[in-house]
């Protein structure tokens, strides 16, 4: 169906907190969604493909060990929505070390809101790249990709993210309409998001939204 | 002369008294209607004599159209619930973008009509559905088709022939984006489209009416008086959706609260008030005096205020006639009595009425009214942790009073309702779901958030903090914004057993240009929208702005009848 990015980030919101995410990582992968459904990618189909993942984990196992050269967390792959949320919040090494490297993460693509958020916090250029796949993020928060292989990976060994004194001028802006919600997709984000909601009793039916009285005036 | 204070203005209980005022959103799309020379066309009107059909309402602006697609239903009276969980309405909309062709319409008629279960496109910007007021829809058209004008006293207590149940936009149900629209100067301000969906949505509603009425004696029947006319808004009921609403955006809530209180603060800054300007003042003052006299309420506490304000508004009068005015800078000496000796229905109403003699310092505020909420979105890991602590220090101390180990203070929680996926407040320590609970206790939030710091030292960066501490992310991403929006939170508890959530509704509505605020329960509240605004066709022969009180000549008619 169609969907307008309003309806992808409340639904990828509500996804993501009944997948397990905290109510503050949870409106990031809400903003992540609607980023790239805006620039034509399918963010609630990367969204969800990631939330099978995250499912039924808790957080310390999501979460990168910063502690090292090359942010990784052992013995398993990391969630980019965790680690894109951690490369945002330490924007500021980008600006100390020049990059930051990232370990085995899935689906890099979710990366690409985050970058693109340090990019334009830090208003510099920055280079994202993995495995033969490059892109560009512009001080303004413009995405390029400059080199496609690869690019829709669902799983990587390493992630660079670098800044570069300008971006290139090369390469293919990313845009696009909003690709259509697939039903398989939709529903089930809307079956992660069902989590979030409180079923009703008849109490709550009477005095939650505090109706009760008549309409017919 | 500086802004009153957060502290002071972001009190739910303050909130709550808000008034419309020259800078309310249907004001504004009035007078931008009126000074655009907007032309108006029912290109469409195909409703049988059933009262069932499609009607279609153009308006032309210098750059674009917008239409309002309308489908008039035969509503089965044991169907007809304002709640947002019915199924059926009297009335079915659309505000397409542009001029719909014959594809367009049937593709809306197959899904208008469902409401939340179709589906709306990117070509449109609102849904929205209303029900009539069977008393008074049915007595109209019975009174026009005998060929006589309803009586005035009947229309004021009532209203309108309508009530809204629900107005959607900004990308609901497949709708527009507020983003690709934001950009265009007709929609800058918030609401825009919905406000001219509302304003069509009468012009429609008085259209039917006088329809029915000819239908059913087309020798006899008569239209209304233009007079009378005006007296109908658009009646609307809002419950506990609306409510959370200012807290999930506190970026519009402060850019609205900070242009109104930039108003205020400018009116009080004027050194000396002329003469027009005064009796500018003192005529809005006698026509909301007036006009509180048709506020009609069953709810005990608003009854009471009602009445509180009748008689805080004769006190003013009182001061004016007493010389207040005849001084420097006298609109502060007004508003600086006020706030000692009066009810904050009265003060809100007042500051509301400040206004209205000062269009050239009020009305350009309306400009910064919107918010790119796309920006600050983003936190600041590299922040330290002792600047948080100062921002909490200096915007959140008020959070330290509450007392969050009393029962009371964490009675309620918010939680979004399976049935319905509306929002809803439940009853913490009585109902099951508040490990369900929704991120909207914002208080007790920032409060745990405080006792999370408390082992990082000042040097650290909040990244850090956040890696480790993910469930205070929404609250230190709110905390954030404070320094630059000092009006974006309300000052209160909003989980606390007194909370009164229509508080919170009425101070949205207020801004929409709501008027005659009724509470039907703490948790609902019925308006009225646009009641004595000319309507389209009347914009170019009449003012744009000067129907928010109605006007004395008419009020005092009114008294004499009532004294009769």
């Amino acid at each position: 169906m169609n969907a307008s990015l309003n309806e992808i980030e409340n639904l990828c919101k509500k996804a993501a907190r009944g997948a397990g995410l905290s109510w503050g990582l949870a409106e990031e992968a809400g903003r992540a969604a609607r980023w790239l459904s805006g620039n034509g990618l399918d963010g609630p189909a990367l969204l969800a493909a990631q939330l099978r993942l995250d499912d039924g984990c808790v957080y310390p196992q999501l979460t990168p060990d910063i502690g090292t050269e090359c942010w990784e967390r052992a013995g398993r792959s990391m969630c980019p929505l965790i680690a894109g949320v951690t490369l945002s919040d330490h924007a500021y090494l980008l600006h100390e070390n020049g990059r930051v490297l990232l370990g085995k993460v899935t689906h890099p693509q979710l990366l690409m809101p985050f970058a693109t958020a340090s990019a334009r916090q830090l208003g510099i250029a920055l280079q994202l790249s993995w495995q033969g796949c490059t892109l560009e993020f512009s001080p303004a928060g413009q995405a390029v990709l400059i080199q496609a292989d690869n690019f829709a990976s669902a799983h990587v060994e390493g992630v660079s993210c670098i800044c570069i004194k300008t971006t290139s001028g090369a390469g293919q802006a990313l845009s696009g309409s909003i690709p259509t919600l697939s039903n398989s997709v939709h529903d089930y984000l809307d079956s992660l998001a069902a989590r979030t909601y409180v079923p009703a009793s008849e109490a709550s039916r009477l005095s939650g939204a505090g109706a009760g009285l008549s309409d017919n005036l | 002369m500086s802004m009153r204070s957060p502290a002071t203005v972001m009190k739910a209980s303050r909130l709550g008294a808000f008034h419309q005022s020259r800078l309310s959103f249907m004001r504004q799309l009035l007078r931008r209607l009126k000074d655009e020379h907007w032309q108006f066309q029912r290109s469409v009107w195909t409703v049988d004599n059933q009262g069932v059909g499609r009607a279609v309402y153009t308006a032309t602006g210098p750059l674009r159209s917008y239409s309002l697609v309308a489908f008039a239903h035969d509503l089965d009276p044991a169907m007809r619930s304002d709640r947002v969980i019915a199924t059926a309405w009297d009335a079915t909309f659309a505000l397409f973008d542009g001029i719909p062709d014959a594809d367009d319409l049937a593709r809306l008629e197959a899904n208008v009509p469902r409401q939340e279960a179709g589906r709306i496109s990117s070509r449109e910007l609102c849904m929205a559905r209303a029900n009539r007021s069977v008393r008074m829809f049915d007595h109209v058209v019975q009174t026009l088709s005998e060929g006589h004008q309803p009586e005035r006293e009947e229309i004021d207590e009532v209203g309108y022939l309508m009530r809204t149940t629900a107005v959607y936009g900004s990308g609901k149900f497949g709708a527009a984006d507020r983003e690709s629209i934001a950009l265009r100067p007709e929609l800058a301000a918030p609401f825009q489209a919905e406000m001219l969906t509302v304003y069509l949505i009468r012009a429609f509603t008085l259209d039917l009416v006088e329809h029915m009425a000819k239908v059913r004696a087309p020798q006899l029947a008569v239209s209304l008086a233009p007079e009378l006319r005006r007296r109908f808004g658009i009646g609307n009921s809002t419950g506990l959706g609306m409510a959370p609403f200012l807290l999930n955006h506190p970026v519009l809530l402060n850019n609205w609260v900070s242009a109104r209180e930039t108003a205020l603060q400018r009116v009080r800054a004027v050194q000396q008030a002329c003469a027009e300007e005064r009796r500018v003042f003192a005529d809005y003052l006698k026509r909301a005096s007036a006009s509180v006299s048709h506020w009609h309420c069953e709810h005990e506490l608003q009854r009471a205020r009602i009445l509180k304000l009748q008689d805080d508004l004769s006190r003013v009068e009182r001061q004016l006639d007493d010389g207040i005015l005849d001084q420097n800078a006298p609109w502060d000496a007004l508003y600086r009595w006020a706030e000692g000796v009066l009810s904050l229905e009265a003060q809100e109403c007042l500051v509301s009425l400040l206004l209205e003699p000062y269009a050239h310092l009020v009305d350009d505020l309306g400009g910064a009214m919107h918010a790119d909420e796309q920006q600050n979105f983003v936190i600041d890991g590299g922040m330290s942790v002792g600047r948080l602590r100062e921002i909490l220090q200096a915007h959140y101390g008020w959070v330290a009073s509450i007392d969050f180990a009393s029962e009371s203070s964490q009675a309620l929680f918010w939680y979004v309702s399976e049935e319905k996926l509306e929002p809803r407040i439940g009853q913490r320590f009585n109902e099951p779901g508040q490990d369900l609970e929704q991120p909207l206790a914002v208080a007790r939030d920032i409060h745990r958030l405080q006792a999370a710091l408390h082992p990082y030292m000042d040097e650290q960066r909040l990244a850090g903090f956040l890696l480790q501490h993910p469930e205070h992310r929404h609250s230190v991403r709110r905390v954030q914004l404070a320094p630059a929006f000092p009006y974006a939170d309300i000052q209160d508890n909003l989980i606390d057993q007194a909370l009164l959530p229509i508080d919170l509704v009425r101070c949205k509505l207020s801004f929409f240009g709501a008027t005659h605020f009724d509470p039907r329960s703490d948790r609902w509240v019925r308006i009225t929208l646009y009641q004595g605004a000319p309507f389209p066709h009347e914009l170019t022969k009449m003012p744009a702005d000067d129907w928010s009180c109605p006007s004395l000549d008419s009020q005092e008619q009114h008294r004499e009848c009532v004294v009769e």
